[in-house]
């Protein structure tokens, strides 16, 4: 157990204050405000959860508004490849699927969903659209895929030593949800293989001695800057079925 | 941020760019990023409308994205400021505003929704934890959302909300504050 010399420091409001900051930022908690905090981290942390699917219905609605506003073809340099003026009529739900699949995890996520690591509902998302597999019955999320746990918490290393605030944001969700809960997450991480003894860090200080090479965002092809398109993992480019074998529930 | 499963990040820039060019693939992206987000946010603050209002921010948004200038935290701002107003104008509409200073009553005095606790931890989802934090006053619901779920930081909060970022901290952690006491009543403990 890390010892945290600041504490001693503090008196109980300026440590509440801290805590309270962490919650907000989606940060670990400090260890003497976990007891008294962690179920408020706990609601705070299904508030951040993914996407369920009534929160997903209006696209459709949504995509038509803006074909009727936007969408026209697009200049060349633009998406060469996808032709989006066109491809983006055909856009199948499996196209978005995929984008968003590719958003969520930041990186891996692709694996993440047929590693069955997405919370329930992207999961079922994704197996109807990309034909990962179907979520596991019973219990919410996971996996306990020992790569799995390492990645996510190797990512929320990084991301605490060079991420920017979203990126620790996001970094520590995935976590959380993998962990089953923020009080689970130095356990779940202390389990993982190979990873390094120290701990997500609950409280950010300067830790000069450990800056990762740099992994600004834990997705490893980020576009430089003029890459035409950007989708990682865009519609598959000339597939010619425009529909999917599965689409998102439309209201 | 936003999280939500999705931050854009890195690819933002491009993405925004493409969806304001006219490609459709991008701009989904940017609706699967931050309607759910957004859907969180409406369900508290405008509560049975969440879903037109959610329908006619994107209207709007739609309307504005080519003029649209600004990283991803000024999209959600935007977005979250456009819905916001829509909230606002509706209910000046139906003159049925009641913005009564909730703040201002001291935490004991108030009613604390043990169902809603009860409800929550029972079924952690994300609805439960919308009805729990439904149940604070309006201000600190607020701002936590914008926080938590919106993911934008104190001062853009600040801006949305046209408090004071310091009123806005002083919400928030009330707000936290409140809620630790609602579990704790329900008996949530760790």
């Amino acid at each position: 157990m890390p010892r945290f010399p600041w504490s001693a420091r503090r008196d109980g409001s300026a440590l509440e204050d801290t805590a309270l900051g962490a919650l907000l930022e989606g940060s670990e908690l400090p260890p003497g405000a976990a007891a008294r905090l962690g179920p408020v981290a706990d609601v705070l942390a299904a508030l951040r959860a993914g996407p369920a699917d009534d929160e997903l219905t209006g696209l459709a609605a949504a995509q038509a508004e803006f074909r009727r506003r936007i969408a026209r073809p697009a200049r060349p340099h633009q998406s060469r490849r996808l032709r989006p003026g066109r491809l983006a009529s055909l856009l199948s739900a499996k196209a978005a699927a995929a984008t968003v699949i590719a958003a969520i995890g930041l990186g891996g996520a692709g694996a993440a969903a047929y590693a069955g690591a997405l919370p329930r509902s992207w999961q079922q998302f994704a197996h109807r659209t990309i034909g990962a597999p179907a979520p596991h019955q019973g219990d919410t999320d996971t996996p306990a895929d020992p790569h799995v746990a390492y990645q996510l918490c190797a990512r929320y290393e990084h991301a605490m030593a060079d991420g920017s605030a979203a990126q620790k944001a996001a970094a520590f969700r995935n976590l959380v949800r993998a962990a089953h809960g923020a009080r689970q997450v130095t356990a779940f991480c202390a389990a993982a293989p190979q990873l390094r003894p120290s701990p997500p860090r609950p409280y950010r200080s300067p830790r000069p001695d450990a800056r990762p090479t740099r992994h600004p965002s834990p997705r490893s092809d980020g576009p430089p800057a003029g890459r035409p398109s950007p989708h990682p993992t865009g519609p598959p480019a000339g597939r010619p079925s425009p529909h999917p074998t599965a689409r998102p529930s439309h209201r | 941020m936003p999280i939500l499963g999705a931050v854009i990040g890195a690819d933002f820039a491009a993405v925004l760019s493409a969806a304001q060019h006219g490609d459709e693939a991008a701009f989904s992206r940017l609706w699967l990023d931050t309607n759910p987000a957004l859907l969180r946010y409406l369900r508290v603050i405008a509560s049975q409308a969440s879903d037109d209002v959610a329908a006619e921010t994107w209207v709007q948004v739609v309307r504005g994205l080519r003029r649209f200038r600004g990283d991803e935290a000024a999209w959600r701002a935007w977005v979250f400021t456009t819905a916001r107003r829509r909230v606002i104008d509706a209910s000046r509409r139906r003159s049925r505003r009641r913005e009564e200073p909730l703040d201002d009553v001291p935490v004991g005095l108030l009613p604390v929704a043990a169902d809603a606790a009860d409800q929550a931890m029972e079924h952690l989802g994300t609805r439960s934890a919308i009805t729990l934090l439904a149940g604070l006053p309006p201000l600190q619901a607020e701002v936590i959302l914008l926080r938590v779920v919106a993911g934008l930081d104190n001062d853009a909060v600040a801006r949305l909300v046209g408090r004071s970022p310091g009123a806005v901290r002083v919400a928030a952690h009330r707000g936290l504050r409140r809620l630790a006491r609602m579990l704790a009543e329900a008996g949530v403990t760790l």
